[in-house]
């Protein structure tokens, strides 16, 4: 079933082109700004675009429909997408993290932090996975869209001094929504 | 015609009971049973609206009945060991994603069962869209798009064919493969059960029929016993449901 997901992940052109167009604007913002890790802030949104297409594609020419009747055990389907979505942003993540430091280090010369590569790897993986339960609560690209960017760039600075850590936040509501996502993705008619 | 015996089951009865279905307050499957056997075209019949589609999305595990059974070789389809070889669907539209081409769409569908690529070269060629198998299916047409669908459902050469409306969208050619085709598959011993409105053009192809009107059964039994004293299946069909208010 990972392998069925991960085929549909990469036959979708959208996957490429979002991933592609992320680290391109890192790239860019890293030259703009030229501190290390402030452009990542802006390339969450690549990420959050990339995790809600990749369930919410399924409700494109009813292909939902070609998924839950040759991969009937609906928990155990999404669970295979999340973990061939993981698969794919992994090295994604990793490369839009790593491409700010390394340019400020051949820039500057300041050294590149591993710690905080592996971190902003991680952030980005987990909001991915949180995008993709978030789409198929809604099952509306730019509903979920909309409402992942509010959530990030307007609720989550108002926010700020309730919630705990961005990274801590994150790591709580991931399996939370994922399970949520879950039960709403089995109990509901396709 | 009609009257072809099953040459050696392969299992895969259908066997839907008491039915319900609400949807916003309304009551759109009110008991529906019928059962459908291998070896045989069971015609699934009904006005737009009455309830076909929705009976078929229940037994496709793909939407819940308030209350009664559709099941498969006596199972449930979410419970089916190996649904891809059991059964095989095609609802309207392709099921596919547009910006995938009709290769990559049949791929991802061989991989979640497990089928050698073969298989979809196989059926590319059997729905006659070998030519057309590299490029995306939003530039499909409507009937290449429902011949993609037809391939994907026999990727697994399943025992049960499902089918909602095949006829819709297709030329007269396509209809006449399509016919043949079903037939075919019952001919083989495979259990064949499609959905239509269009009560000429399947007089031909069915064995058993199935009239269904506002969510509820009205008729079932032999092509010969459903059209009983009526002129053909149509006649016979407006005569049960005319209380429809067609």
């Amino acid at each position: 079933m990972i392998r069925a997901e991960l085929s549909k992940l990469a036959s979708l052109p959208a996957t490429w082109t979002t991933l592609a167009w992320t680290l391109a604007a890192n790239v860019l913002l890293t030259f703009v700004i030229a501190v290390g890790d402030t452009p990542v802030a802006y390339s969450r949104a690549g990420f959050i675009v990339f995790g809600v297409l990749a369930t919410c594609s399924e409700y494109t020419g009813g292909q939902i429909r070609t998924t839950l009747t040759v991969m009937p055990r609906r928990v155990r389907q999404l669970a295979a997408k999340h973990a061939a979505l993981a698969v794919v942003t992994l090295p994604a993540a990793l490369a839009v993290a790593l491409s700010g430091p390394s340019i400020t280090l051949a820039v500057l010369g300041t050294p590149v932090d591993f710690w905080q590569v592996a971190e902003v790897t991680a952030y980005l993986t987990l909001l991915t996975l949180v995008s993709a339960a978030v789409g198929v609560l809604l099952r509306h690209t730019l509903a979920g869209v909309g409402l992942l960017l509010g959530c990030l760039f307007v609720a989550a600075p108002f926010l700020h001094e309730y919630l705990p850590d961005d990274m801590v936040t994150l790591v709580v509501s991931t399996p939370v929504l994922l399970i949520v996502a879950a039960v709403f993705h089995r109990r509901r008619d396709a | 015609m009609c009257s072809s015996r099953p040459v050696a089951s392969l299992g895969g009865v259908i066997t839907i009971d008491g039915l319900v279905k609400r949807r916003g307050g309304k009551e759109i499957l009110a008991g529906v049973g019928f059962e459908a056997r291998p070896g045989r075209v069971t015609g699934f019949l009904g006005p737009n609206g009455a309830g076909k589609s929705s009976t078929l999305r229940i037994l496709l595990g793909l939407d819940r009945a308030h209350s009664g059974t559709a099941l498969v070789d006596g199972v449930p389809y979410g419970r089916l060991a190996d649904p891809v070889r059991t059964v095989g669907a095609v609802l309207d539209g392709s099921g596919a994603h547009r910006s995938r081409t009709g290769r990559a769409h049949l791929r991802w569908v061989a991989r979640s069962a497990g089928l050698p690529p073969s298989r979809i070269d196989e059926v590319l060629a059997l729905v006659g869209l070998t030519d057309a198998a590299g490029r995306r299916v939003g530039r499909y047409s409507l009937g290449m798009g429902r011949r993609l669908a037809l391939a994907t459902a026999l990727l697994g050469d399943p025992s049960v064919l499902i089918l909602d409306e095949p006829l819709n969208g297709l030329d007269p050619e396509g209809i006449r493969f399509v016919r043949t085709f079903l037939r075919e598959r019952a001919r083989s011993g495979r259990t064949v059960l499609l959905s239509s409105h269009l009560m000429g053009e399947l007089a031909e192809t069915v064995d058993d029929v199935v009239v269904i009107d506002h969510g509820r059964i009205v008729a079932r039994g032999t092509l010969a016993e459903v059209t009983g004293t009526h002129r053909n299946l149509e006649d016979a069909f407006f005569a049960l449901t005319s209380g429809s208010g067609r």
